[in-house]
């Protein structure tokens, strides 16, 4: 690694990442052994100011830079969805590496503990992404490219929405064998699942909702990896379970 | 655009605010902020991991907790970094609050967290100066400790935050609450020595779980002895001091870097450094070509060291996945590295076995098939060695029992994880001597075992035993002490060689797995009558501490109850998985997870209350152990144990009380109305642990006196965060009659301090304590005879005389007629007057003894019925310690034992491909509790007398791991009435038992 960059505007840093061995210096709930192996260059996007938690009437953008320590701690979050958002980050890091993890790089760490994304796939958050225009894809829909930058997310505040998470883990706090979470809203319900099938799973319905009817959409959905965590068919009775187990807990008066 | 960046490897400046104080610092970009800043001087910033998840190496970055070792030195340009070096406060000035709260609440054992849990709490308090205990384990959970099982940490800041407040915090020695008269329950004790004297210790008073003392009269009190005094390391830990080996550097030292074998079993049939000796910066790189071949067994143990001897430094066969091939020495950490991929090497990948069972076969893979290994049982069937002992007549035994039971259980590998990795940094001093500045529990083996491998004599090797990390046994090994000497002679520069976390878990030590399978006869009134074990044990490629470590799985599987036949069957076996070796309970928790198993479905078989079977079978004071007898310790015989303390019945009363055991009982506390597919139940275990080999540990200590009174106490017993120099002060201390802080303690340098064996075995305070007890007793005795020829006195050292009348109280000597001479004035007296002497003393210690300490362990569970998920929401264990010296280090090891102990229960495991490659080499994917997760503990003191320990004492540091999870298994069958015979209790093998 020979050269760090901090670049302070959008296309300088689109330009910096598009050239050949130049990595995106991105930390996530779960940094890699050797971060920059092959890397010549790094590009910190510090300066870009893209770590802002916006709220309006009817939507919240959280850029992609923002930590997970940030969106624990954030009025705009707390006490929306039974705060789903600062209780989805508890799982996914402890305190020290959710001050440094960024919104965009938990999102590209397959390997970490699912709830943030979950969370917000289940929320049906859209993606700002920025490569040499800049679009909005859905949250399920994108993929991270090394090419591009993510600038936030974000997503509607529908009314009263009710939000529930249910995981099974080694230990309380320890990355989810299978997590799901349930997010009800009057018009709506969605649920999401992750541990059950290479990508998060995705169920949506219209109200009421039927927990069991969703459960099975879920199973049915299944294609599980094991790991030494959790065969293939634990994880599949386990994503029915806890689609069921978020999905009651959401419903709640 | 604004962007900054260099080219070429070329040094940028970087300014930040570094505790207060504008900084700039001359870094290249690749350049960690832990090593920048350790670069700069602060020391208090630790390397644990390479990720970012022990958060031992976090700071205060712009005021919030943030791991180092995964942020580039750049990133904190223009921003502010806080370090504990912010809040030292100088030579001989008070402590911060929070370091002083950590350190008289015991909060401190290794010291290697301290500074990152320090600034944790600094940046909560400054937020919220009121914080709940919740609060804290929140901000806690950043910095994993495997030391303290976090009880002390929360009680230290909460108290901190306390007296920030500016509010009065009580004593930590407050008054103890009211407790058991020991002689009441066990009879007369035994000790009558005038020097015996008991805990007086108390509650801290936090909103953290506090713990209660029942007190022991035994009618003298002692002034240091049994008193919460402060760890006589406390204070340089908590400032963040350089005192860990790796806070040292020298001008040219070498970094090293280790190739491993990516396959599990391959011969060497090439190897090529030609390109990597080429790469700039390389100084040396070593292979089997380049080091004598010398057999040896890396088990830090006592000479000669148990068979067999399977190793060598450098080999031309790798035997598992992380097996050494090559060691390079270069400029820097990053070059060595380079080098490594530039090493060519062809192996012959030859078959593979995984399973002990399976090596056995015929036809399996032979590891090891070197004609120079030493002393294996039978190499051809990959048995290093084998255990056959029996007492009285098993099988007849059978045919007399009213009923027989057989079990098998299986138990998993775990790794130790201390945060300080292992690390070692070599050099040749000005005498031409090789100095071994290493991370070990044994620094006295190493030097011997080291020597003939680098073709040194002993005299020509110093070892010194700096502040370590913590061990758990990971440290009883010299493990690569001998690589970074090897590479030191090959340079002539200074060496320094660190794990990386991967490493720890690929090429470290651990704790064997093994299958163990009991038979029971008991007779219908609810005696044992026939025990047998049979326990095939995997070592791994290499012996090392295999034998000893299955011999105590036996001994502590076969003594705890009454039985008059008995036999002990064992192979150790060679498989091509990494080597497992000592760790923390070393073999006890294996033995007892099966054997508190195997008890508690007899009891639930035959309709006995499980703790009623337990105890009517327990062993109980004046019961002779034979087994252990003939068990012995590898090839060193044994002797049969005579128990002469015993507190089990009343660890198990008060146990049963803390955890409310009646509940048991009561269907309505076992469901949760909320949450129905919760079912909440409780088990216990009982626990015996030995005090030290009997016959074979020794300690040696050395004191001498100071011309203003106070003393040096040098010896060789090795602090590995567990307080045993605190504990051997206090020890000196009440036998020279003086405060703690006029003992001045060192441990350990092989050139200074006397000759012990190390930190295992439970040995340190029984040991080593027993020598400094003897040292201090010669001491005090050359005192008395100095008092008495300044007082003008007769000698009171007649014939077999000891000074009788004599006393020193409170740094004052005190003649039988009351005359009295202050020790200062002794001191000058014997230095500087009349007849001069150097009033001082040796003396050593081993112990025919061995004896147990005795525990009763209990478990609170929630089982989720749908996922399978345990989770465990209280433990209590009671602990027979003897008389604990320091009642709150003795706590401190309890409790972060159980902690330890929870995770073999039920989240820690090193898991495999089916190409022997670990899955789990960082930390996350190999679980380790954080701070709030943990459950409520509870950790007792029931003191008993033991005669031949110091002042009382037994051990205390291994027991907590060895009843757990027997106990979370017999709590799991409680709740859902399923058996689970396999650690550890994964999510899915519970709801697997729940689907059948």
């Amino acid at each position: 690694l020979r050269e760090y960059h901090r670049p302070t505007d959008l296309p300088a840093a689109l330009s910096l990442l598009q050239s050949a061995d130049h990595q995106l210096l991105n930390l996530g709930p779960r940094p890699p052994l050797a971060p920059f192996a092959n890397a010549e260059a790094v590009v910190d996007l510090a300066a870009l100011n893209l770590n802002a938690i916006t709220e309006t009437a009817v939507s919240i953008s959280i850029g992609a830079q923002t930590t997970l320590q940030a969106i624990a701690e954030s009025p705009a979050l707390h006490h929306f969805a039974n705060d789903l958002l600062p209780q989805a980050v508890q799982y996914v890091a402890h305190l020290g590496l959710r001050n440094v993890a960024t919104l965009s790089a938990t999102l590209a760490s397959p390997d970490s503990s699912p709830e943030l994304h979950l969370a917000l796939l289940a929320l049906r958050a859209q993606a700002d992404v920025l490569r040499t225009e800049r679009r909005t894809v859905t949250l399920m829909a994108y993929e991270p490219d090394p090419d591009e930058l993510l600038l936030g997310i974000s997503f509607e505040r529908p009314l009263n929405p009710k939000a529930a998470i249910a995981r099974v883990a080694r230990s309380p706090l320890d990355a989810a064998i299978v997590a799901a979470v349930a997010v009800v809203t009057p018009t709506t319900t969605t649920v999401a699942v992750a541990g059950a099938s290479p990508r998060p799973i995705v169920i949506q319905s219209a109200n009421p909702p039927r927990p069991d009817t969703i459960a099975e959409a879920v199973i049915a959905t299944t294609n599980p990896i094991a790991d030494y965590r959790g065969s293939a068919g634990y994880r599949k009775a386990m994503a029915g379970v806890l689609a069921e187990r978020a999905l009651n807990e959401a419903s709640k008066p | 655009m604004k962007s900054f960046g260099v080219w070429n490897n070329q040094k940028m400046n970087i300014e930040f605010t570094l505790n207060g104080e504008p900084k700039r610092i001359e870094c290249e970009p690749r350049e960690t902020l832990m090593a920048a800043l350790r670069r700069n001087g602060c020391w208090s910033v630790k390397h644990g991991c390479e990720t970012g998840e022990c958060g031992s190496c976090s700071v205060l970055l712009d005021d919030k907790l943030t791991p180092t070792c995964v942020l580039l030195a750049p990133q904190v340009q223009g921003r502010t970094v806080t370090t504990v070096e912010a809040i030292d406060p100088g030579p001989g000035q008070p402590l911060h609050p929070l370091q002083h709260a950590f350190a008289e609440t015991g909060a401190i054992q290794c010291g290697y967290c301290t500074p990152a849990m320090i600034l944790a709490a600094k940046m909560l308090i400054e937020k919220e100066p009121h914080p709940t205990e919740s609060q804290v384990r929140d901000v806690l959970n950043g910095v994993l400790c495997r030391c303290t099982g976090y009880v002390k940490p929360v009680q230290a800041v909460l108290r901190a935050a306390a007296v920030m407040r500016g509010e009065k915090v009580p004593p930590i020695d407050s008054a103890p609450i009211a407790g058991i008269p020991i002689e009441s329950v066990f009879g007369p004790l035994r000790q009558s020595s005038p020097d015996a004297g008991g805990p007086e210790t108390g509650p801290t008073q936090t909103q953290t779980k506090v713990f209660t003392f029942p007190t022991i009269d035994t009618q003298v009190t002692t002034e240091v002895v049994g008193k919460p005094e402060i760890k006589v390391d406390a204070a340089k830990l908590a400032k963040g001091k350089p005192v860990f080996t790796d806070d040292f550097t020298l001008p040219g030292m070498l970094f090293a870097a280790l190739l491993t074998s990516p396959h599990a079993h391959a011969r060497i049939k090439n190897i090529d450094t030609a390109r990597a000796k080429a790469l700039p910066g390389v100084h040396a790189v070593l292979t089997y070509k380049d080091v004598a071949r010398v057999i040896y067994a890396s088990g830090g143990q006592t000479w000669p060291n148990p068979p067999p001897w399977d190793q060598v430094s450098l080999d031309s066969k790798v035997r598992h996945v992380g097996d050494r091939v090559a060691v390079v020495a270069a400029e820097t950490q990053e070059i060595a590295n380079e080098a490594l991929k530039l090493i060519d090497v062809d192996y012959e990948i030859l078959p593979a076995v995984f399973s002990a069972h399976e090596a056995m076969k015929p036809g399996a893979p032979i590891i090891h098939d070197e004609p120079d290994a030493h002393k294996i049982a039978d190499a051809e069937h990959n048995i290093a060695a084998t255990i056959d002992v029996k007492l009285g007549d098993v099988e007849k035994g059978f045919a007399e029992s009213d009923r027989v039971f057989e079990h098998t259980y299986n138990v998993h590998q775990v790794q130790q994880a201390s945060i300080e990795p292992h690390i070692v940094i070599t050099y040749w001093d000005d005498d031409d001597r090789l100095v071994i500045r290493t991370s070990t529990q044994v620094p006295f083996h190493v030097r011997r075992m080291v020597a003939p491998l680098l073709g040194l004599p002993v005299k020509k090797i110093r070892v010194i035993k700096p502040r370590i990390g913590g061990g758990f046994g990971g440290k009883q090994e010299m493990l690569i002490e001998d690589l970074t000497a090897h590479l030191t002679l090959a340079t002539g520069r200074p060496v320094r060689f660190e794990y990386t976390r991967e490493l720890e878990f690929t090429s470290a030590r651990s704790r064997h797995p093994a299958t163990i399978t009991y038979k029971a006869g008991v007779m219908n009134n609810g005696t044992l009558h026939s025990l047998s074990m049979h326990i095939v044990e995997n070592t791994g490629a290499y012996g090392t501490h295999g034998l000893t470590v299955c011999s105590v799985a036996g001994q502590r599987g076969l003594a705890t109850y009454r039985c008059p036949n008995m036999k002990l069957q064992a192979e150790i076996v060679y498989t091509n998985i990494p080597t497992p070796g000592a760790f923390r309970g070393y073999g006890a928790p294996q033995g007892l997870f099966a054997l508190e198993s195997l008890m508690e479905e007899i009891a639930l078989e035959l309709g006995i209350d499980p703790v009623d079977f337990r105890m009517k079978n327990a062993v109980r004071v004046g019961d002779p152990i034979a087994i252990t007898g003939a068990i012995g310790e590898g090839e060193h015989e044994g002797s049969t144990q005579i128990v002469q303390t015993c507190g089990l019945p009343e660890c198990v009363e008060q146990g049963a009380a803390a955890i409310a055991w009646d509940r048991k009982l009561d269907p309505n506390w076992k469901l949760d109305p909320k949450r129905p597919h919760i079912r909440r139940g409780l088990g216990m275990a009982v626990c015996m642990h030995g005090t030290a080999i009997p016959g074979l540990d020794m300690g040696a200590a050395s004191i001498k006196v100071n011309d203003d009174g106070s003393f040096n106490v040098l010896v060789g017993a090795t602090d590995l965060g567990t307080g045993s120099d605190t504990v051997l002060a206090q020890i000196a201390a009440e036998t020279l009659g003086v405060p703690l802080n006029d003992v001045i303690i060192y441990s350990s340098d092989t050139d200074f301090t006397p000759f012990d064996t190390g930190a295992y075995a439970s040995s340190t305070t029984y040991i080593s304590g027993g020598a400094v007890k003897k040292a201090a007793e010669k001491v005090r005795q050359q005192i008395f005879d100095r008092a008495a020829l300044m007082l003008k006195l007769p000698s009171p050292l007649g014939v077999g005389g000891e000074g009788e009348g004599w006393q020193i109280r409170n740094r004052q000597v005190y003649a039988p007629n009351g005359q009295s001479v202050s020790l200062a004035a002794i001191a000058l007296h014997s230095l500087h007057t009349e007849d001069q002497q150097q009033i001082m003393a040796t003396a050593s210690h081993v112990s025919p003894h061995s004896p147990p300490p005795f525990a009763a362990q209990f478990a609170e569970v929630e089982v989720d019925t749908q996922t399978g998920q345990v989770t465990v929401t209280k433990l209590v264990m009671a602990v027979d310690c003897g008389t604990a010296i320091n009642p709150v280090t003795t706590q401190g090891q309890i409790e972060g034992g159980l902690v330890q102990a929870l995770g073999y229960a039920v989240s820690e495991e090193m898991a495999y491909d089916s190409n022997g490659r670990l899955l789990n080499t960082r930390f996350g994917d190999y679980r380790i509790f954080q701070a709030n997760e943990v459950p409520e503990i509870e950790a007792i003191l029931v003191p008993t007398y033991e005669p031949s320990g110091p002042f009382g004492a037994k051990a205390a540091a291994e027991i907590p791991m060895d009843g757990v999870a027997p106990a979370v298994a017999n709590a799991i069958q409680d709740a859902v009435g399923k058996r689970l015979r396999d650690l550890p209790f994964t999510p899915e093998k519970v709801w697997s038992a729940l689907q059948n």
